[in-house]
């Protein structure tokens, strides 16, 4: 839902429902509460221990989450996938990456685009049961970006990697505003980003000496035990407050239902064994995994929005000459690759554009055709005279082993030498970022805007060895909707991006790698989403 | 005896210290570092700097192997960049799950192959003898790790009889435990039976020829007193040098076993700390075994003079 | 019985030779011909199980099993047989002058050579591996350095123990150097030792190879070894057991050929053990 910077008569029209709401919110307050004083005491204050006994889903993560406060430069990706289901910020993304309200229920943008004023939801409390109120969003903001929190998205609002926040003001408890040095078309976005959310928090989050102690949040579950190494145990929270609207992505409504056990398992082989033998009940899969059909469990397959690339080093000798590269995009059915890898789950996608996401056009399907004589005719033209091409993979992640496999075969069929070289893993991503590779099949982790997707794959390599596409023109473009929030402009520049990337051939996207989950029958309500991150709420188990 | 032992640890001191610098070199000469490894594709020079600064990477290598070994002094063996534990809490937990498989796996492998090594000795060269050999050798050949996918596979997987992944310490689940152990011990048992009978063999061959032996036999003692009071123990000194390098070379071979199993072990642990760079806990861990090892040498040759009176310390 | 030990004995040689002959001959036999290439991959015949057009069925890939052993059987020979001549090559040299010389030098070593022995040796190729990147010559390099401290312990031993002999005493005085004495006098007595103790690392270093390989440090994919196959066979042993079945097949029966052969010549070379194993 994206709120555009429109006229003043219809954001006069919109503050005044906003009062009226206001209005009847206060009312409902005012009922609620006397409804709540009614309420035995121990129930409120400590929902864990009054919460009636409750199934408890078991999911299988690779390691333990080495932190537990959201955003910290200790994170890993299981520490962003058990907070999604504690912690809520002012916003949500939905399935398709658009934004959604959470803590705020509505809010206005100022016509100069540097003044957001966040309208905050009523009734809803923190885990330890003290209300939720814009001071809570200035504190977390402010712990945030205090060095010391260790926060790895402060550029996101200190200036360097988007707007510069000016200041933060509550000017009554149920109303946040952010002052911006400039617009910004990414502020929301960024507050929703999975691996650092602008998370809210309860000051109870910290110690009395204020060191960290867990995660006070406002979502459907607690944070109610860690078992460093070992698991993470989730409970519903009984006070949640959930919002109307369908469920979709990390917004709308969000109901827990069980309890959610966290397990460190390090071996998907072993995650498959423990499924089977009913020791968890859910896990993530890689499209490789075939488990045996049987009646107790299936596979829930959705699309997802990790870039597949097949990567070309346009600053290699060989490669920088754009008719080798073309050829080797069209030398191979790249759909067909895509499918042989995938088992059929993933669909061919020329864009770095997510197809599953709201910005996604028609211009973005618009992919390779393979073309075996016009691969002939420009490798005679680039005078190619059959040099041996080094691949470069790892046996880590299976998708990207499986396509270089399969491309460095239809490659040497079409003509074009290649060589595989299988590294370790660790390796790969030093030469990835020190740009020391020929071609790599990779893999790129998801963004939630294709602007920041773009941002990282255009660049000038002299400086910045880890960008893959050298094109000005593009980059001044993408610069150009900086401020720009208005989806049908942004869609039009990823458009334009993605046919200047189609003539340029710096690399080959692929696929957007889907998001598997491997689910016991017991389990219902279990849905997958792009962004790949599981949520537990809405799931029942029986 | 005191001052051999002293002597020896002392002897041990040098190469323990050339073991610790070897690690350190080693393991940053790998390419990559935990720092980018963590952050992957992202861009973001920023955090970059900011994550090695606080893993102590901005440093030089010279002025990180001092800190290091300062902190060891005082018994400190740093913090883990990757799952953010100490050190020595993350080997507290995993070297026993390592300790109870190893010292198991020699237990029972004792239990097979002394009494078998002794029995094929007895029977030298007769039917017995030979399928005691051919017996171990054909155990030997078999790989441990193929024999734990395929124990998996047998009571994991078709008899749904054991877990095949994991671990729940003793601890927690009491005599549970152990059956998690059940299809790792056995699969490191196999090669390690044939490794001592065949020790326990040749040395009893050795001693039986002796002359003490025939002699006890001219006196008529019963054969059952011949072969338990007089050459069991006299034959089991070479083999206790044997069960010591079985010890060392199970500490090193853990890492594949454990993985197979999935078993939250030192030698996985190990393992896993390569490839993620994580620099303290592969310099720790190395640093453990190649103590184990010196010390486990040691406590060998302290046992050898029980077995042997003919040696001298 | 007494012919009956000895025959025992020698069918233990007589079969070792056969396999490990066996081995040679597939491994020489790759070379020319496999029934399917070992690299060839087939979408639509992933996971087929053992059958006429492929005996021991194919992988996840579609790639014939069999093809892929024999394929491997001529990596892990040439590994193998690789890392021992390294090691040998190498421990030799550095024990014989090292028990040779004597005197501090030996000391010295010996204590460098015992450092190295305290690190396990497959954790030293390990190391070595994550440095180097998965090759086939990094592993020769590894394993062959990793087997080096041992070899080296016994040709210093034997050179220690050949010092003080009468012949090699005989040797210096009549004026030979050094160096000739080692190589003319010294080494060959180590070579009956050396030659027992490199059968039982031929067979470490097939095991080793394997182990690295399923580790996923050693001979790098695509290239077939039987560890990777164990490895990535893992997966799917609910639905394609004979994945991992026949290349641990593979492993076993060659280590058994091998360790059966080894056994066979230290019987033939050392007459102490004459009764032993």
């Amino acid at each position: 839902m994206a709120i555009p910077v429109s006229p003043t008569p219809r954001r006069l029209a919109a503050r005044r429902v906003g009062n009226r709401r206001i209005q009847s919110m206060k009312r409902a307050a005012m009922a609620g509460a006397l409804a709540i004083a009614a309420l035995p005491a121990s129930g409120w204050a400590q929902p864990s221990a009054a919460a009636p006994a409750f199934p408890e889903i078991r999911f299988a993560i690779n390691t333990d989450t080495t932190t537990s406060m959201p955003g910290n430069v200790l994170r890993n990706t299981f520490t962003d996938e058990i907070l999604a289901n504690v912690v809520e910020s002012l916003v949500a993304l939905k399935s398709d990456s658009s934004i959604a309200p959470m803590l705020a229920d509505s809010w206005d943008i100022s016509p100069d685009g540097k003044q957001y004023t966040f309208h905050l939801r009523h009734g809803v409390v923190f885990h330890n049961g003290t209300p939720f109120t814009s001071a809570d969003v200035k504190w977390s903001y402010d712990y945030f970006m205090k060095p010391q929190s260790g926060y790895v998205c402060r550029g996101n609002y200190d200036g360097h990697r988007g707007p510069k926040v000016l200041a933060v003001t509550t000017p009554d408890p149920r109303t946040v505003v952010f002052e911006l040095d400039r617009p910004s078309a990414l502020f929301l976005t960024h507050m929703t980003e999975p691996r650092c959310p602008l998370a809210i928090l309860s000051p109870a989050s910290l110690d009395k000496n204020g060191t960290w102690l867990k995660p006070v949040g406002t979502g459907p579950f607690i944070f109610s035990e860690w078992k460093q190494g070992q698991y993470v145990l989730l409970t519903p929270f009984a006070q949640y407050r959930s919002r109307t609207e369908p469920p979709s992505g990390l917004a709308g409504a969000k109901h827990p239902r069980a309890n959610v056990r966290f397990v460190a398992v390090p071996d998907e082989a072993a995650q498959v064994s423990a499924l089977m033998s009913g020791q968890i009940d859910m896990m993530h899969i890689s499209e490789n995994t075939r488990p045996p059909s049987d009646p107790h469990w299936h596979v829930i397959a959705g699309p997802g929005a990790d870039p597949a690339a097949f990567l070309m080093q346009t600053r290699d000798p060989l490669l920088a000459d754009v008719r080798i590269r073309r050829a080797i995009a069209l030398a191979v059915d790249l759909p067909g690759v895509v499918n042989a890898v995938s088992g059929g789950l993933a669909r061919y996608n020329s864009s770095l554009t997510p197809d599953a996401e709201a910005l996604y056009t028609a211009g973005d399907a618009v992919g390779y055709k393979q073309n075996l004589p016009e691969v002939k005719r420009l490798l005679a033209a680039a005078g190619y005279a059959g040099q041996t091409l080094t691949l470069e993979t790892n046996r880590r992640y299976v998708h990207m082993y499986s396509s270089a496999v399969y491309m460095q075969s239809l490659l040497s069929q079409a003509g074009i030498k290649v060589k595989l070289q299988v590294v370790e893993w660790g390796t790969q991503v030093n030469d990835f970022r020190s740009g020391h590779f020929q071609l790599m099949s990779f893999g790129y982790s998801a963004r939630i805007e294709p602007a920041l997707m773009y941002g990282d794959v255009l660049g000038d390599k002299s400086k910045n060895p880890m960008v893959q596409w050298e094109n000005p023109k593009a980059r001044a473009l993408l610069r150009s909707i900086d401020g720009v929030t208005d989806p049908a402009a942004r869609k039009q520049v990823f458009e334009q991006l993605h046919q200047m990337m189609m003539d340029d051939v710096p690399m080959i996207v692929l696929n957007d790698t889907p998001d598997l989950t491997l689910v016991s029958n017991r389990l219902q309500g279990v849905t997958t989403w792009p962004l790949g991150l599981q949520r537990f709420f809405n799931v029942t188990k029986n | 005896m005191l001052s051999y032992i002293i002597k020896r640890l002392s002897m041990a001191v040098p190469t323990v210290f050339i073991v610790t610098l070897l690690v350190f070199g080693m393991i940053r000469a790998i390419p990559g570092d935990p720092a980018s490894l963590m952050l992957g594709d992202l861009n973001d020079p920023v955090l970059l700097q900011q994550m090695r600064h606080s893993f102590g990477l901005d440093q030089s290598i010279p002025a990180q192997f001092v800190i290091w070994v300062s902190h060891l002094l005082s018994g400190d063996f740093g913090m883990s960049i990757v799952r953010h534990q100490p050190v020595l809490e993350l080997i507290r937990e995993t070297f026993p799950v390592t300790a109870e498989i190893v010292l198991a796996a020699t237990f029972l492998a004792c239990l097979i192959a002394i009494p078998a090594g002794l029995f094929a000795a007895w029977m030298q060269n007769r039917r017995g003898d030979l399928a005691v050999v051919m017996g171990s050798i054909m155990l030997v050949s078999i790989p441990s790790f193929w024999a734990g996918i395929l124990l998996i596979w047998l009571f994991g997987v078709k008899l749904h009889l054991l877990p095949t992944f994991g671990y729940q310490p003793f601890s927690q689940v009491g005599w549970a435990s152990f059956k998690y152990l059940v299809l790792p011990v056995i699969a490191v048992t196999l090669g390690e039976i044939a490794v001592v009978t065949r020790m326990m063999r040749a040395s009893s061959i050795e001693v039986l020829r002796l002359e003490y032996i025939a002699h006890a036999r001219a006196k008529g003692l019963s054969e059952r007193r011949v072969l338990l009071r007089h050459t069991l123990p006299n034959a089991f000194g070479p083999t206790l040098t044997v069960i010591g390098l079985v010890l060392g070379h199970l500490l090193a071979g853990g890492a594949v076993i454990e993985t197979v199993f999935t078993l939250p072990g030192m030698g996985r642990l190990l393992v896993e700390s390569i490839y993620s760079r994580d620099y303290p806990v592969v310099q720790g861990c190395l640093l453990v075994i190649a103590l184990l090892y010196v010390l486990t040498n040691l406590v060998v040759d302290l046992l050898y003079p029980i077995f042997d009176p003919r040696l001298k310390l | 019985m007494p012919s009956s030990p000895k025959r025992a004995r020698r069918a233990n040689l007589v079969i070792g030779a056969v396999l490990v002959g066996l081995l040679l001959l597939i491994a020489v036999v790759n070379l020319v011909y496999t029934p399917y290439g070992p690299l060839d991959v087939n979408i639509h015949a992933r996971y087929a199980p053992p059958s006429l057009q492929h005996w021991f069925g194919t992988d996840e890939f579609g790639r014939d099993i069999l093809s892929r052993i024999m394929s491997g059987a001529g990596v892990s020979t040439t590994v193998s047989v690789c890392s021992v001549l390294f090691a040998l090559l190498a421990g030799t040299s550095i024990g014989a002058v090292c028990g040779y010389a004597g005197g501090w030098f030996d000391r010295v070593a010996a204590m460098l050579i015992d450092a190295l022995m305290a690190f396990p040796g497959l954790l030293l190729a390990l190391g070595i591996m994550t440095v180097v990147g998965p090759s086939k010559w990094g592993v020769v390099i590894a394993l062959g350095l990793a087997y080096t401290p041992s070899v080296s312990r016994i040709a210093r031993g034997a050179a220690l123990s050949l010092r003080q002999r009468d012949f090699v005493v005989a040797s210096q005085t009549m004026g030979n150097s050094g160096a000739w004495t080692l190589l003319r006098h010294v080494l060959p007595h180590c070579v009956a030792p050396l030659l027992v103790f490199s059968t039982s690392l031929f067979g470490s270093a097939l095991l080793a190879e394997s182990a690295l390989s399923f580790l996923g440090l050693g001979v790098p994919a695509p290239e077939p070894t039987w560890g990777g196959m164990l490895a990535d066979g893992r997966t799917a042993i609910d639905q394609a057991i004979w994945v991992v079945l026949f290349p641990g097949a593979a492993i076993s029966l060659a280590l058994f050929g091998i360790n059966l052969f080894g056994d066979g010549v230290r019987d033939l070379l050392d007459p102490r053990m004459k009764g032993g194993m």
